[in-house]
C-alpha cells in the first residue's frame, strides 16, 4: 500500500467544469442549509421534525427512510411545494421564504415517480419547457433539448413522439433531461426510479451515476429503497417515522456505523458484505505464477495450494481452468469454466470476493480494462485485504477542511461485523472524510479512460458506471466508490 | 320528393336555409357557453369551494324549462334568434362547466406536481398543462352540448318563426303534412350526427398526442376498466345518441 498523499489535493479539471457552468453564481458554505425544519399540520400531524442538515454541494445526498418519515416533505420544501411551520432553508445563503417561488423552482430541476411528463407535448418541447419559460427562442431551446436526449442515452428518433409512445423507462430519462435543460446547479428526485422494473432502474441508476460524474450537480434524492441509497449516495440521511433524522452519514460509514437499532435494522443483513463494495479492489495481491496460455508448458506453474492452472487464449483473456497436479501437464482440452472475472482496480473488493466464491476452484480471476488475466487470487488473500482495508479506515488521518455535516455518532461504537470498527466514530474528522487515502493510494491509475475524468480525490474507485463523486472544492467528503 | 321539400311559405326559408338557420341558433349558443364556461372553470380550479355551488346554480338553471325562459326574455328580445340562443346558453353550461373542471382535476397528480415544481404559475399551468390535457373530456362535454343544443331549437317554434326545422314540423303537424314532419325530424337526427361527427374530428386534430385506432381505443378502455373512468377515458361513438332522445323530451 504505497502512498499518494497529494491525492486529496488534486482537483480535477473537468470537475472545476462542472462547477463553472453552474448558473447560479455561488460562494456559500454548501448550496442547500436547513435548519432546523418543521412540518407541522393542521391536524397536529409533524412530518418533518427539527430537522437540520447540510446538503454538500455537487454530490448526491440520499433522503431515506420508511414511508411517511418525511422524506419527500423535506424534499418539496426545499423547492417550496410545501412551506415549512418553523426553521428555514437557505440556498447559496439565502432564505428561500424571500425568493420568488417560481424563479426559485425554475432554478432546480425536479424529477418525480412517474416522470409526470406533459403528454400533449413531444419529447423534445416536454425537456425544452424550463427553458422556454426561461425565454429562450424556440430553436435554442429544443437544440438543448437535442443535446440532453443524448445525455440521457436517449435516441435522437424519439425527439418528436409523445410520451404514450415511450416505455416506463425511457419517460423516465426524458423526465431526467427535462429536469436538467436550464442547466440548474440543483436537482431534486422524488423516488424517481421506483415505478420502473429492476432491471431498468438499475440500468437508470447508472446512468444517473454517470450523468453526475459528468455534470457534478447536487441532488437531494429521495428513496425508500436503502440498497438504491447506498448505491446512488455520497452521503445518506436515514430519516424515522415522524420526521427524525436518524443517521446522516456516507454510505460506508452508515453501513459499518448505524447510529440505532433502527439504522440498523433498517439497513438489513448483509452489512459487512455490502460495505465491501466501499473497498477498492486496487492493491489486491493477485499472482500470475499459475496462469499459462494454452498449450504452453506448464512445468513450475503449479501452485502447491492450488491444483489447477488457469488457462488463458494467446491474447491473455481466460478461457477457463484446468486442473493440473505438480510436475504433470494440464489437459488443455478439458477445462473447467472460469466463472465471471473481476476487473481489478475498478471493482471493488466486494466484486473479487463474489468471483472467488463463484468460482470452481475459489480462486478469482482478475482482468485489466480489456479483459486480459491481471492475476489470479485466492479467497484467503482477499480475506487478507479486507482486513487490512477495516485497518486501514480507522488509522487514516483527518482531514482538513471537510465539511460535510456529520452528526458523528459516538453512540455507534457498536459493530457487530467489525468490532475493530467500532474505534472510527471515536475520530469525529474520520467520520466526516470516508476517502481513505490508504485505498486511494493504491489506485495504480486503472487502465479506464474513465480514471482521467473522475475527479481526483477518488481515484481509487473510476468506473465508467460507478464513477467517483467529485468534490471539487474538498468541502465536502465522499466516500471511495467502487463498481457495486 | 316534393312532398318531403317543398316547404310552406310562411317558414321564409328554403330547406337549406332552415338547415342553416338551425345549425345556427344550435352552435352559437354552444360556442358562447364554451367562452364563458372556460373562465367559470378556471375560478372553480383555483378555488375549488366555488365548484359545488356554481355546479348547483348550473343545474338549476337547467332545471328551468326553457318555455319558462321564453316566456320572460320575449318582454326584453322579442320574437328573434336571441331569445332561443340564451336558453341554450345556459343549458350548455351545466355540461360544459364540469366537462373543464371534471377535465383538468383528472389530470394526473404527477402532471400537475411536475409543472408547479417546474416554476408554472397556476394561470400559466391551467391554459398551457391542464388545458390541452382535458381536452377529451371537454370534447365529450362539448359534443354533449351540440347535440342537445340541436335537438333543443326545436322548441323555438313555440314563440312563433324561431324554430328552424321544428317550425317544419309544427307547419307539417298543422297542415297535416306528414312528409314535412318525417323530413324534420329525419333532418334533425342527421345534423346531429355530422356536427358530432365533425367533433370528433375535431378531437383528433387537436390531440396528436392521444392514442387513436381501434387498438389504442380498446387499450384505453382496459385502462379506464382498471382505473376509475374519467371523461378523458370515453371513446368516440360511445354516447352519441342517447342525448338525442333524452333531450328530444324536453
Amino acid at each position: 500500500m504505497a502512498g499518494n498523499p497529494d491525492a486529496h489535493a488534486l482537483s480535477s479539471p473537468r470537475a472545476k467544469l462542472a462547477r463553472n457552468d453552474l448558473s447560479t453564481p455561488r460562494r456559500g458554505p454548501t448550496l442547500i442549509r436547513i435548519e432546523s425544519v418543521t412540518k407541522r399540520y393542521a391536524d397536529g400531524t409533524v412530518a418533518v421534525d427539527d430537522l437540520t442538515l447540510d446538503i454538500p454541494d455537487g454530490s448526491i445526498t440520499v433522503l431515506v427512510g420508511p414511508s411517511g418519515c418525511g422524506k419527500t416533505t423535506t424534499l418539496r420544501m426545499i423547492n417550496r411545494m410545501i412551506e415549512p411551520t418553523g426553521g428555514r432553508i437557505l440556498l447559496d445563503g439565502q432564505d428561500i421564504h424571500q425568493q420568488p417561488v417560481n424563479a426559485l423552482r425554475r432554478s432546480m430541476g425536479y424529477v418525480i415517480q412517474n416522470a409526470g411528463l406533459f403528454q400533449h407535448r413531444t419529447i423534445v418541447d416536454n425537456i425544452a419547457t424550463v427553458p422556454r419559460m426561461l425565454g429562450w427562442d424556440r430553436g435554442r431551446a429544443r437544440k438543448r433539448a437535442m443535446e440532453l436526449m443524448e445525455r440521457v442515452g436517449l435516441d435522437a428518433g424519439l425527439a418528436k413522439r409523445y410520451p404514450y409512445q415511450l416505455s416506463g423507462g425511457q419517460q423516465q430519462r426524458v423526465g431526467v433531461a427535462r429536469a436538467l435543460a436550464a442547466d440548474p446547479p440543483v436537482l431534486l428526485m422524488d423516488e424517481p426510479f421506483s415505478a420502473v422494473d429492476p432491471i431498468v432502474r438499475k440500468g437508470l441508476q447508472a446512468e444517473l451515476l454517470r450523468i453526475q460524474a459528468e455534470l457534478g450537480k447536487t441532488i437531494v434524492f429521495v428513496t425508500h429503497d436503502i440498497d438504491e441509497a447506498i448505491k446512488l449516495g455520497n452521503m445518506i440521511a436515514v430519516m424515522r417515522t415522524g420526521g427524525h433524522l436518524a443517521q446522516f452519514a456516507p454510505p460506508d460509514e452508515l453501513l459499518s456505523a448505524p447510529a440505532d437499532a433502527f439504522v440498523e435494522d433498517f439497513l438489513g443483513t448483509d452489512r459487512g458484505i455490502r460495505r465491501l463494495s466501499f473497498f477498492t479492489s486496487a492493491g489486491l495481491d493477485v499472482t500470475t505464477e499459475p496462469v499459462v496460455t494454452t498449450g504452453a508448458d506448464a512445468a513450475g506453474h503449479v501452485l502447491p495450494e492450488l491444483p489447477f492452472l488457469l488457462v488463458t487464449d494467446a491474447d491473455g483473456k481466460p478461457l477457463g481452468w484446468a486442473r493440473a497436479e505438480q510436475g504433470e501437464q494440464p489437459d488443455y482440452a478439458d477445462l473447467l469454466p472460469h466463472g465471471r472475472p473481476f476487473v481489478l482496480g475498478r471493482e471493488s473488493l466486494r466484486d473479487a470476493l463474489d468471483c472467488a466464491v463463484l468460482s470452481p476452484t475459489g480462486w478469482a480471476v482478475a482482468v485489466d480494462g480489456t479483459g486480459r488475466v491481471a492475476g489470479v487470487t485466492s479467497q484467503e488473500t482477499i480475506a487478507t485485504a479486507i482486513r487490512e482495508a477495516h485497518a486501514a479506515r480507522k488509522t487514516k488521518p483527518a482531514e482538513p477542511g471537510s465539511a460535510a455535516a456529520d452528526p458523528a455518532n459516538p453512540a455507534a461504537a457498536e459493530d457487530p461485523v467489525n468490532p475493530a470498527e467500532a474505534a472510527d466514530p471515536a475520530n469525529p474528522a474520520a467520520a466526516e472524510d470516508p476517502v481513505n487515502p490508504a485505498d486511494a493510494a493504491d489506485a495504480e491509475a486503472p487502465a479506464d479512460t474513465a480514471a482521467t475524468e473522475t475527479p481526483a480525490d477518488t481515484p481509487a474507485a473510476p468506473g465508467p458506471d460507478a464513477p467517483g463523486p467529485d468534490t471539487p472544492d474538498g468541502d465536502a467528503g465522499h466516500p471511495v466508490r467502487a463498481t457495486r | 320528393m316534393s312532398a318531403y321539400f317543398d316547404i310552406p311559405s310562411d317558414l321564409q326559408h328554403s330547406y337549406l336555409g332552415l338547415i342553416a338557420l338551425h345549425l345556427q341558433e344550435a352552435l352559437l349558443p354552444v360556442l358562447f357557453g364554451l367562452l364563458i364556461a372556460l373562465p367559470i372553470a378556471l375560478v372553480c380550479a383555483r378555488f375549488g369551494w366555488l365548484y359545488p355551488p356554481v355546479l348547483w346554480v348550473t343545474t338549476v338553471l337547467y332545471a328551468i324549462p326553457s318555455l319558462a325562459f321564453f316566456v320572460v326574455l320575449l318582454d326584453y328580445t322579442g320574437d328573434s334568434t336571441t331569445t332561443v340562443e340564451i336558453p341554450l346558453t345556459v343549458y350548455s353550461l351545466v355540461l360544459l362547466v364540469p366537462a373543464i373542471v371534471e377535465g383538468t382535476r383528472a389530470v394526473s397528480p404527477d402532471t400537475v406536481a411536475a409543472a408547479t415544481a417546474m416554476g408554472f404559475g397556476s394561470l400559466r399551468r391551467f391554459v398551457q398543462v391542464e388545458l390541452p390535457i382535458a381536452v377529451p373530456a371537454i370534447m365529450a362535454g362539448l359534443r354533449l352540448a351540440a347535440v342537445s343544443s340541436i335537438s333543443l331549437v326545436s322548441v323555438g317554434a313555440i314563440i312563433g318563426n324561431e324554430g328552424a326545422l321544428g317550425n317544419l314540423l309544427h307547419d307539417g303537424q298543422i297542415y297535416h303534412r306528414n312528409p314535412l314532419i318525417v323530413t324534420s325530424v329525419v333532418t334533425t337526427a342527421l345534423l346531429a350526427i355530422v356536427v358530432d361527427g365533425l367533433l370528433v374530428g375535431l378531437q383528433v386534430l387537436l390531440t396528436p398526442w392521444q392514442p387513436h385506432g381501434r387498438r389504442a381505443a380498446r387499450r384505453a378502455r382496459t385502462a379506464a376498466a382498471v382505473e376509475p373512468a374519467t371523461e378523458a377515458e370515453l371513446r368516440p361513438g360511445q354516447e352519441a345518441d342517447a342525448p338525442v332522445l333524452e333531450d328530444a323530451a324536453r
